[in-house]
């Protein structure tokens, strides 16, 4: 087989329309909003890639810094001054995930990950109230419910909130479970924000892809996207089996292959 | 035995005011306003994928990180077109841009610097269009005009062809 380097997708290597199949079909099913800034800068626009087509915002943020060019991909860099955060309008209560992939080196107190909301107090919502020590808000009308935990993993990280229903929400880092708890509360929201918590700034961190689903992940999805990231898009790469002797496909079948790979035959 | 498989640039196709292949008039595209191209014939077998260069200069210098949206109006026919694209040389769905955009293939988005007219700013991307025949549409969300002649804006579609040697 001769096949490109690997190569993650972006709008200059080249990447399957938004309408065009994914890497991954499984792991489509039930996406509500995928937001990929890995792809390439779009000025103050994220494009939602799903068939949605939920077009976030870049917001208080200037996209002449806010792009960044980081050891993985581009992404949009947070910072924790001037109220930034990455907006997007969704429509979500149980059963859901949201699934956050970003770089960061530091949880100081008082930074915000993400927030569902809507405009009055219905939220899940993630932030720091403390140096490495996180809570998991789910709230409605009728109260709150908090899950503390301690979190030191940096680098490259995969945040991956998921609500079965009000008895079984999960927040896995990684692919370890950190949080299980049941909030006994059932929010319905219309807002995503990354990097927003209402009172506190975000956490500083460049955000590689967010991804919103209306159905709770497994935990081999959960793994099967921190192992590879960008199963969600596709990568336009040429992979032509070798024509002859090691696979036995002539030139024309090879080229056919081809042509199945491009999603263009 | 084969064990290369090459890339050859075909024969480009251009969109630009006057002497291309097909028009498309760019200039003076105010903030916030598209404008859609001339339908295009890529030919009846196209490339699988295509670089495709946007240049264009501004009146004046806008924000640096600002972007100009390049999409593409695929159609099979030459007569069907998605996003309310009609194949012509003409304004694009004034004050409901980004409501029809959606409907529309995403090439990328040229990000500008803080540069006015002197400085051409160019992108290029990799597409790989669905149909025979489509339109390019540009959309200006850089906070200011372009330039006011079409000395310099243009888009180019060259064919990158694969060849097994």
């Amino acid at each position: 087989m001769i096949s490109a380097p690997p190569q993650i997708p972006s709008y200059a290597q080249g990447f399957a329309p938004r309408d065009g199949p994914p890497a991954n079909l499984n792991l489509w099913t039930g996406l509500q909003g995928l937001w990929v800034p890995a792809l390439g800068p779009t000025g103050v626009t994220l494009f939602d890639q799903s068939p949605f087509k939920r077009d976030g915002t870049l917001t208080n943020m200037d996209p002449a810094t806010a792009w960044v060019a980081t050891e993985m991909a581009w992404a949009c860099e947070l910072a924790a001054a001037g109220n930034q955060y990455l907006s997007a309008p969704v429509e979500t209560t149980y059963p859901f995930t949201l699934v956050l992939s970003a770089e960061t080196s530091i949880y100081p107190d008082d930074r915000a990950l993400f927030g569902l909301f809507d405009p009055g107090v219905n939220a899940w919502r993630l932030f720091t109230r403390g140096v490495n020590s996180f809570r998991l808000q789910t709230w409605d009308d009728g109260g709150v419910a908090n899950a503390d935990f301690a979190c030191t993993t940096v680098g490259y990280v995969q945040f991956a909130l998921v609500g079965a229903s009000s008895t079984d929400v999960r927040l896995y880092i990684n692919t370890a479970e950190v949080v299980s708890y049941a909030p006994g509360r059932t929010p319905t929201v219309n807002q995503l924000r990354i990097g927003y918590n209402i009172q506190d700034q975000a956490l500083e961190c460049s955000v590689l892809q967010y991804a919103l689903y209306n159905r709770a992940l497994s935990v081999s999805e959960i793994q099967e996207l921190y192992a590879r990231p960008y199963a969600l898009s596709r990568l336009r790469q040429r992979v032509y089996p070798a024509a002859g002797a090691a696979s036995g496909l002539s030139i024309p079948m090879a080229m056919h292959h081809y042509m199945q790979m491009m999603g263009a035959a | 035995m084969s064990n290369e498989v090459l890339v050859k640039q075909g024969t480009s196709k251009v969109w630009k005011a006057a002497g291309g292949d097909y028009a498309i008039t760019l200039a003076s595209i105010a903030d916030g306003a598209g404008r859609q191209g001339v339908k295009g014939d890529l030919g009846e077998k196209f490339a699988p994928r295509y670089a495709v260069t946007l240049e264009i200069n501004l009146d004046a210098a806008p924000t640096a990180g600002k972007t100009i949206e390049l999409y593409w109006a695929a159609s099979h026919d030459n007569t069907t077109f998605p996003g309310g694209a009609d194949g012509t040389d003409a304004a694009y769905k004034a004050a409901e841009e980004d409501e029809w955009k959606k409907q529309l293939l995403l090439i990328g988005c040229l990000v500008v610097t803080a540069d006015a007219d002197a400085v051409v700013q160019t992108q290029v991307f990799v597409f790989c269009p669905p149909a025979r025949y489509g339109a390019p549409l540009v959309i200006n969300k850089t906070g200011q005009a372009f330039e006011g002649d079409n000395d310099s804006h243009q888009i180019t579609f060259t064919p990158l062809i694969d060849e097994v040697q």
